[in-house]
């Protein structure tokens, strides 16, 4: 599903990652764990097909990330990665539920009624109409786990989900995940919580850039 | 989603657009302006020109009036004194034409009487006088202290369309003068023969296509400073458009990340921001129309003494320009938010 060979992605003179290479099976629950600034960030914006790598291989459902041009790459994240970012980014002047809408149209067409559903979902249908100005951060990172969600993606991308969530809503984010799990999706989670390490099929431990696995 | 998407964004920047729309509106004011002036004008302009063809006006060579016109010529075919003056009529200003009707409606066969020529205590007013003061024919009207019946109304194109036309008689009657203030001379043969003959009998004469001639000039010269000046205007709006444009680029950059990591394509992302120029082209155009139709209604009284007419293509055609200038000020900061990698903005912070 995902084979990474050698990947290398440098930034001028930083280095965030060094030859990593390592496997993700399809419906695996894979857990990118290390500390702060070793390039987990990173490596899952290759995986998500926002970034390039410098060099190396990448093989995403099959197909060979690194040799796609912009436009293909914005498709193909279109078609098979659902991204939950670090920094939950939502368009400041839309609603919740636009806020998820729009991920149905860009992806092809827009249905309310699904996209409240979602939001449901994730316990956010009493806040549907809300500007993200007016939600907490628990409630935003909801919301964009429910965009993510919406065009039911094969591969699902989060960027520590759970930060900014209190133990309850923590547990209501993992169970989405086990649900999605459980379907045979398959899951890659940034995350600092060895609770969640334990959840997970496997570890990807990277430190420094390096990947240990 | 596309429209909320675009309505939204808009109303969050609502001051900026309203400033930009001011800038479209007055540069679409200018070319709504300049384009009625030029086609409406120069076709009014044409008419009379036309139908002028190679006549003359004589006018008194000393003092105020033609007493006698007498000119026999082989050449002239016709000539009709008028008698011009002022009167006021319902507490308004308008000018009077006293002369031979018949006789001035020979002459100038595009003269369109919608009812009957005068005769005795009667009148006709040109079509504009007519709305001015509210009249139709059957109407009485009184000047000074007698009452006159509007026999009918008179259509132009000219500027006759502001004068109300009498009898000769009447003229002298009510404006207390007699003679004309010129005659008009229909020539056909020698023209300059027959201004000789009429200077050495001490009139002073113009072509009449000279007059036209100098009002073509004043047009052509109107009109060119209308295009520098509407050149200017636009150039401004679009370069006002662009700031609004690059800004809310800018500002949006995070916003742009994100709709492009969401999937959303370079040409979908265009076309939010084409619309969202659009907007402002369209309802800046449209403003600008009904403030230029204004500004051409202006000029042409003033400088042309002519009412413009309104011409639907003038509309479409504003219209066109200032979604083209909007599109070409978008351009630049279209270019500017595909270009917007979205890791690097969504990382920031
Ligand atoms: N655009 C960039 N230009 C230069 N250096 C960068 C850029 N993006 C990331 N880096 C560097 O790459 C390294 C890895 O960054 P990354 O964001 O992947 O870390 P992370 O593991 O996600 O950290 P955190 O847990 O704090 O989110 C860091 O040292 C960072 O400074
Ligand atoms: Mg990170």
């Amino acid at each position: 599903m995902i084979i990474a060979k050698n990947l290398v992605k440098k930034y001028d003179t930083t280095c965030a990652l060094k030859d990593a290479s390592f496997t993700i099976e399809k419906g695996e629950w894979a857990n990118i764990m290390g500390p702060s600034g070793s390039g987990k960030t990173t490596l899952l914006n290759l995986i998500g097909c926002l970034d390039s790598p410098t060099s190396g291989s990448l093989l995403v459902n099959g197909i060979e990330t690194t040799k796609l041009g912009q436009k293909e790459r914005t498709r193909f994240r279109r078609e098979n990665i659902g991204l939950v970012f670090q920094q939950f980014h939502m368009i400041p002047h839309l609603t919740a539920l636009e806020n998820v809408m729009i991920a149905q149209y860009f992806h092809s067409i827009e249905d309310e009624k699904e996209a409240k559903e979602a939001l449901v979902h994730v316990g956010m249908g009493h806040r549907l109409h809300h500007m993200p100005s007016q939600l907490s951060g628990g409630e935003q990172q909801r919301v964009c786990i429910a965009r993510a969600l919406i065009n039911q993606p094969q591969i699902i991308l989060a960027d520590e989900p759970t930060g900014n969530l209190d133990k309850k809503n923590e547990e209501a984010v993992l169970d989405i995940f086990r649900e999605l799990h459980s379907e045979g999706r398959t899951i890659v989670i940034v995350t600092h919580n060895p609770e969640i390490g334990e959840i997970g099929d496997k570890i990807i431990q990277i430190s420094h850039g390096e990947v240990k696995y | 989603m596309f429209t909320r998407l675009v309505t939204k964004s808009l109303w969050v920047r609502r001051e900026r657009l309203l400033i930009s729309i001011i800038a479209v509106m007055l540069g679409a004011a200018m070319v709504t302006s300049l384009l009625t002036i030029s086609l409406d004008i120069r076709e009014k302009m044409g008419k009379e020109l036309r139908s002028y063809g190679a006549n003359l006006v004589v006018l008194p060579g000393e003092g105020e009036y033609i007493n006698q016109f007498n000119a026999t010529h082989n050449s002239i075919i016709g000539s009709v004194p008028f008698l011009y003056f002022k009167a006021e009529v319902n507490a308004k200003k308008i000018e009077f034409a006293g002369a031979n009707l018949e006789a001035a409606r020979k002459m100038n066969p595009w003269w369109h009487v919608e009812g009957l020529l005068p005769k005795g205590e009667e009148v006709l007013p040109g079509i504009n006088a007519a709305n001015k003061l509210g009249l139709k024919a059957g109407d009485m009207l009184s000047i000074g202290d007698k009452s006159f019946k509007v026999s009918g109304i008179l259509d132009t194109g000219t500027s006759d369309d502001n004068r109300i036309f009498i009898s000769m008689e009447t003229a002298e009657q009510i404006s207390g003068k007699s003679g004309a203030t010129l005659a008009q001379v229909s020539v056909l043969g020698d023209i300059d023969d027959v201004i000789k003959y009429l200077e050495n009998k001490g009139y002073k004469v113009k072509k009449i296509r000279q007059v036209a001639e100098s009002e073509k000039a004043l047009l052509d010269k109107t009109q060119l400073l209308m295009a520098l000046v509407s050149f200017f205007v636009l150039s401004a709006a679009s370069l006002s458009l662009f700031c609004t444009m690059i800004t809310s680029v800018l500002e949006r950059s995070r916003e742009i990340g994100l709709m492009k990591a969401l999937g959303c394509g370079n040409g979908r992302l265009a076309a939010i921001f084409l619309a969202e120029a659009g907007v402002m082209g369209v309802a800046g155009g449209i403003l600008g129309y009904f403030v230029g139709l204004l500004l051409a209604q202006f000029i042409g009284m003033e400088i042309f003494d002519m009412q413009v007419s309104i011409k639907p293509e003038v509309f479409l055609l504003t219209l066109l320009i200032s979604i083209l200038v909007a599109a070409i000020a978008s351009l630049l900061p279209i270019k500017r938010a595909i270009s917007i990698d979205p890791v690097v903005i969504l990382r920031g912070e």
